[in-house]
């Protein structure tokens, strides 16, 4: 890529955006990757059960939810925006990367879509792991890796960073030089902790970085517990820390270690075939019989949630109305049709799965 | 087919739902099963939104009253009887399915006022029109034992509301602020000002933003997004009990609340004449029935269903229906609704381009909602969406020009101003059960009302209130566009009294006489003011839910403490 | 897709009621989706009124360029359209398309250009203590 130097030597403000707006655009790829794979656990559990931790997922992936929003205020306040094709969507099973070439160094594991299991919410505590947890696994930590790389908290401070660099060079003027009116507010949000910050200024964005950071895979254990006791007040609790309550079963206690297993109030999970679906993993189209219910089903899906993404990322670059239609009649409109196909086995499956949708891209009227 | 739960509810409106999260929230493994005769409809599909966006046809109309026969409607097309000389009307004033009335309704939440509590010693104090209250009788209840639930009522519901507004005394702010005055009642606020009356804005079941953390603490509660399409909002943002019973079954731990949909109850059974066991009943779809055995029941089936299901509910010790004492007891009588008017003017023109921009009222007047109006009946005043001939897309869709709708826009308007005037009981005044079926496998309804002389005359003192308000506002040919009768607040039909001899339930809306059925409806209210009654029934409803579960309250002591009365 | 979308693009600029029209292709999109889903006879529908627009402005004896305005404004105004049944394709066109999709466009945004800020249909969005509500208040009266 040609970079424009100016007089003084230095690279322009510009093509300085343009590298942020390629950091961005995989930070909102980053966000919108684990939404799946938490709504899939949440479609394979068989109501009533496991109602608590279906609950406590479900506010996580509308906070996921906010940090897709925030991060796409951050690309518009800039000049930029968040790009969607069928490459950019993520395809599971997933592996977070930057850069389309370069796993997060944290990361080093596959996301899958699969069933509500004891194995899907290690996944899970693992993708929101604190960067300073102490029990890290041994295989996130001693891979080789051939190019330099991030952890994921790295990767939103080098955002931070690289913005309070370039507000110090050109002012903050330069570099936010969109108002605030094509960004998605507070009328849209209404879900879970925090809300969209429309954002004008440097001090504004670094408050949306560390919003992401402090609620989601960014967070650290020293911060969390520089916030004052921990797990005295739930608000505050990373999505980590609640995933771990569905893991070992039990809620965390305010004075418990952030190190620890909680210590608290037993929390009833159950895994066995009676509370969730058999669902098929990270589920293709090609999987079910063309003609099938499944496979119409499937397509139906598909359709809706391309849609539905396409209305998300048009409000995120300047229509902000269009995320009502995203929210009422995309999310709304995709959970129906998803608890019908986890409910339907596939025929001829030996291994007795149901089926499940596969999030894939299909041009809505292909 | 038998089941067995503690307490069964029969009704799935406003009232089983504030009741029910009331009970569970004190103790979430309470045994409460709801009956309901009708069926879930969709809520918040968004499909169904933009077809009812376009054909104004919403998913519930089924659940609702037919017309009453005519000579051009009858057979199939037509169901319940009518008689007496007050057009009572039937359809359309009710939504008989899971959630109730609340799918329908526009949310306006007024609290009544304390001299309703007190109707008949108020106008007997006085000289004017004693005989047409004579055979209404005062709540048992005031104002002040009601106002802490009324609290708790807007906090559930959602009410925005000007918490400045002392019209009626409260201790509590609205749980959020009011939605402003529209353009289009800045005709209306002027006219009131100079002829000196007041008024405010409207309080509705609307949830708003409080723009802090008690927004997140209801996260499933959309803000209204004032999209105008209120009798079937898109996000919820308007109370609706189905939302509400949805979310208590699938996303709260209950783990011993349900609720049995197409569930006709035929009738109360009784082991003792002050003891209820239960329910039979019959599956709306099919040949199924069966019993329910329940601890206690409670009859929240709206206001004329519930008087019928007492009705039906014969016995050896209750010969004349349940809460009968006599063979014309209350149950069922001194039925009372609301009148509602529409009045209607034209302004000469319409500079302003005022047109209908939401599709709820911001703005009343309770001037006329007073103590000194009480013995001729008081009466609101609210201000529409909309003057009636702006309608855009009729404009659009018929073919006419963008100039040509610009000048239509600016040219003769016609305005309304609506209102509700308070109907008093007469014992004459009832609903009964007919042997055949509506529609819905529910039996039929007969309504008997006569409306008195002072009803027919209070619409003329009205008219000359609104010709004055008009006159303020420059409106002209100022006609009674609508006079209707719709039952939409049917109410008094199981009233509260002080004991048997004047209602069917006490202050704690227990039967008198038995020990375990209570009426939560409209149905207990003595009187109901001129204003909508569903916070009232709310309030009532919390009120009887803490009521059923004070501390240190045991199951089976309850009897024993009817049985001390 | 592409007919309906053209449909949507003449009533914007029939009536000169709405601006960046490629805003709203993604919600038409919505719409026709749930229309069917709806009520499957719409696929038919939407078949054969497209079909009978395209007749339609083959028909007009004008030049290329004037052609497809004119025989959208017939569609949009002419009486004979309007009154129901729809029982020829262009009245279908008319009543369950092209008037379908005017409703839609007024409640997108198309309602401002006749003077109100918020419709019955439009998402007007909250009404946010401290902020203007989302559509006309009365105006304070001057002192």
């Amino acid at each position: 890529m040609t970079q424009n130097i100016d007089a003084s030597g230095t690279i322009s403000l510009a093509d300085q955006k343009k590298k942020l707006y390629k950091l961005l655009q995989t930070a909102f790829e980053l966000e919108l990757g684990t939404m799946p794979p938490y709504l899939m656990a949440i479609l394979s559990i068989r109501p009533p059960h496991n109602r608590v931790a279906s609950n406590i997922i479900h506010e996580i992936v509308m906070e996921e939810m906010l940090h897709l929003l925030l991060v796409g205020n951050l690309m518009t306040s800039l000049g930029g925006s968040i790009e969607l094709t069928e490459g950019t969507i993520p395809t599971y099973p997933l592996r977070l990367k930057f850069d389309d070439k370069i796993t997060f160094e944290d990361r080093q594991f596959d996301v899958n879509l699969a069933p509500f299991s004891k194995e899907t919410i290690k996944t899970f505590t693992d993708i929101e792991q604190p960067r300073d947890w102490e029990l890290l696994d041994q295989r996130l930590m001693f891979v080789e890796i051939d190019v330099p790389s991030y952890t994921v908290g790295g990767f939103y401070a080098a955002i931070g960073t690289t913005l309070k660099n370039l507000c110090q060079q050109y002012g903050e003027k330069e570099v936010f030089a969109c108002d605030g009116s094509k960004q998605v507010n507070q009328a849209y949000y209404w879900w879970g902790r925090g809300e969209p910050i429309i954002i004008t200024d440097l001090e504004s964005a670094l408050r949306a970085l560390s919003i992401i950071v402090l609620q989601g895979e960014g967070t650290s254990v020293a911060q969390f517990e520089a916030q004052g006791k921990p797990f005295e007040n739930r608000e505050l609790m990373a999505h980590f820390y609640r995933f771990r309550e569905i893991l070992c079963e039990q809620c965390y206690r305010p004075g418990d270690d952030p190190r620890k297993d909680p210590s608290g109030d037993r929390l009833d999970v159950n895994y066995g075939p009676d509370a969730v679906f058999p669902i098929i993993t990270n589920a293709k189209a090609t999987d079910y019989a063309a003609g099938s219910l499944l496979s119409q089903l499937n397509f139906d899906f598909n359709r809706r949630y391309t849609l539905m993404l396409t209305q998300v990322v048009d409000a995120l670059n300047g229509t902000p109305k269009v995320m009502y239609t995203a929210i009422m009649n995309g999310m709304h409109g995709l959970m129906p049709i998803a608890a019908k196909m986890v409910a339907m086995p596939i025929e001829g499956d030996r291994d007795g799965r149901t089926g499940a949708p596969s999030f894939e891209w299909i041009d809505p009227f292909s | 087919m038998t089941r067995e739960v503690e307490t069964l509810i029969i009704g799935s409106g406003v009232a089983a739902a504030a009741f029910s999260q009331e009970i569970l929230q004190h103790d979430p493994k309470a045994s409460i099963l709801i009956v309901e005769a009708g069926d879930p409809i969709p809520m918040q599909d968004f499909k169904l939104w933009e077809n009812f966006l376009l054909t104004k046809k919403a998913p519930y109309e089924y659940y609702e009253d037919l017309a009453f026969a005519t000579r051009d409607l009858f057979g199939a097309d037509a169901e319940n009887s009518r008689r007496g000389d007050a057009p009572v009307e039937l359809k359309g004033s009710r939504v008989m399915t899971l959630g109730g009335s609340t799918h329908h309704w526009g949310g306006w939440s007024f609290r009544m006022k304390p001299e309703d509590f007190n109707l008949r010693s108020n106008v007997m104090a006085g000289n004017v029109n004693k005989a047409a209250i004579k055979d209404c009788i005062d709540w048992p209840i005031k104002y002040d034992d009601l106002e802490p639930y009324y609290c708790l009522a807007e906090e559930y519901i959602g009410v925005s509301g000007d918490s400045d507004d002392r019209t009626v005394p409260r201790s509590k702010n609205y749980p959020f602020k009011p939605f402003p005055f529209t353009l289009e009642d800045q005709p209306v606020a002027r006219a009131m000002d100079k002829l000196g009356y007041c008024y405010g804005n409207l309080p509705i079941a609307r949830q708003g933003v409080n723009g802090g953390e008690s927004d997140r603490e209801k996260p499933h509660r959309a803000p209204c997004q004032t999209t105008g399409t209120c009798k079937y909002c898109p996000f919820g943002a308007r109370y609706a009990a189905a939302n509400f019973l949805d979310f208590m079954s699938n996303h709260e731990s209950y783990d011993n609340f349900d609720i049995m949909t197409n569930c006709i109850v035929e009738e109360i059974l009784m082991t003792a004449k002050n003891k209820a066991c239960g329910i039979s009943y019959r599956n709306r779809l099919g040949a199924e029935t069966g019993e329910i055995l329940a601890e206690r029941v409670i009859v929240a089936a709206g206001a004329i269903e519930s008087a019928k299901l007492l009705l039906r509910s014969k016995s050896g010790d209750w010969t004349y229906g349940l809460g009968n004492y006599v063979a014309d007891g209350f149950v069922g009588r001194n039925f009372v609704f609301h009148p509602y008017f529409m009045f209607q003017g034209t302004m000469a023109s319409n500079p302003l381009l005022l047109q209908p921009e939401m599709d709820f009222p911001t703005f009343c007047s309770r001037h006329f909602d007073t103590e000194a109006e009480q013995a001729k009946g008081k009466f609101i005043l609210v201000n529409p969406p909309g003057p009636s001939s702006v309608k855009l897309a009729d404009m659009l869709t018929k073919g006419q020009t963008k100039d040509q709708i610009n000048q239509q826009l600016r040219g003769t308007t016609v305005v309304q101003l609506h209102g509700m005037v308070e109907f008093f009981s007469q014992s004459a005044n009832r609903v009964s059960n007919c042997l055949k079926r509506n529609h819905l496998g529910l039996t039929e309804t007969q309504v008997i009302c006569n409306a008195d002389e002072g009803v027919k005359e209070r619409i003329v003192d009205i008219e000359e209130v609104v010709g004055k308000i008009f006159d303020g506002m420059g409106v002209s040919n100022l006609s009674l566009n609508t006079y209707s009768w719709r039952a939409d607040h049917a109410a008094s039909v199981c009233r509260m009294g002080r004991d048997e001899s004047e209602g069917v339930v006490d202050k704690d809306l227990k039967i008198f006489g038995v020990d375990n059925v209570y009426v939560l409806s409209n149905a207990v209210f003595p009187s109901i003011g001129c204003v909508n009654p569903t916070l009232t029934l709310t309030a009532l409803a919390i009120r009887l839910g803490r009521h059923l579960t004070k501390p240190g309250k045991v199951r089976g002591e309850e009897i024993a403490l009817g049985a001390k009365q | 897709m592409d007919a309906l979308w053209a449909i949507f693009i003449q009533i914007c600029l029939f009536w000169d009621n709405l601006d960046n029209v490629h805003q709203y292709r993604s919600r038409l999109e919505s719409f026709v989706i749930n229309r069917i889903a709806n009520d499957p006879t719409y696929h038919d529908v939407y078949t054969r009124s497209v079909a009978a627009i395209k007749d339609l402005i083959a028909q007009q004896q004008l030049p290329p360029s004037q052609a497809e305005a004119a025989a959208y404004q017939f569609l949009f105004t002419d009486q004979n359209l309007y009154s129901p049944p729809p029982n020829t394709d262009l009245k279908l066109a008319r009543q369950k398309v092209a008037n379908e999709l005017i409703m839609l466009q007024l409640a997108l945004g198309g309602f401002k250009a006749f003077g109100a800020t918020n419709y019955c249909g439009y998402f007007g969005g909250p009404n946010i203590p401290g902020e203007p509500p989302p559509y006309r208040p009365m105006e304070k009266e001057a002192k």
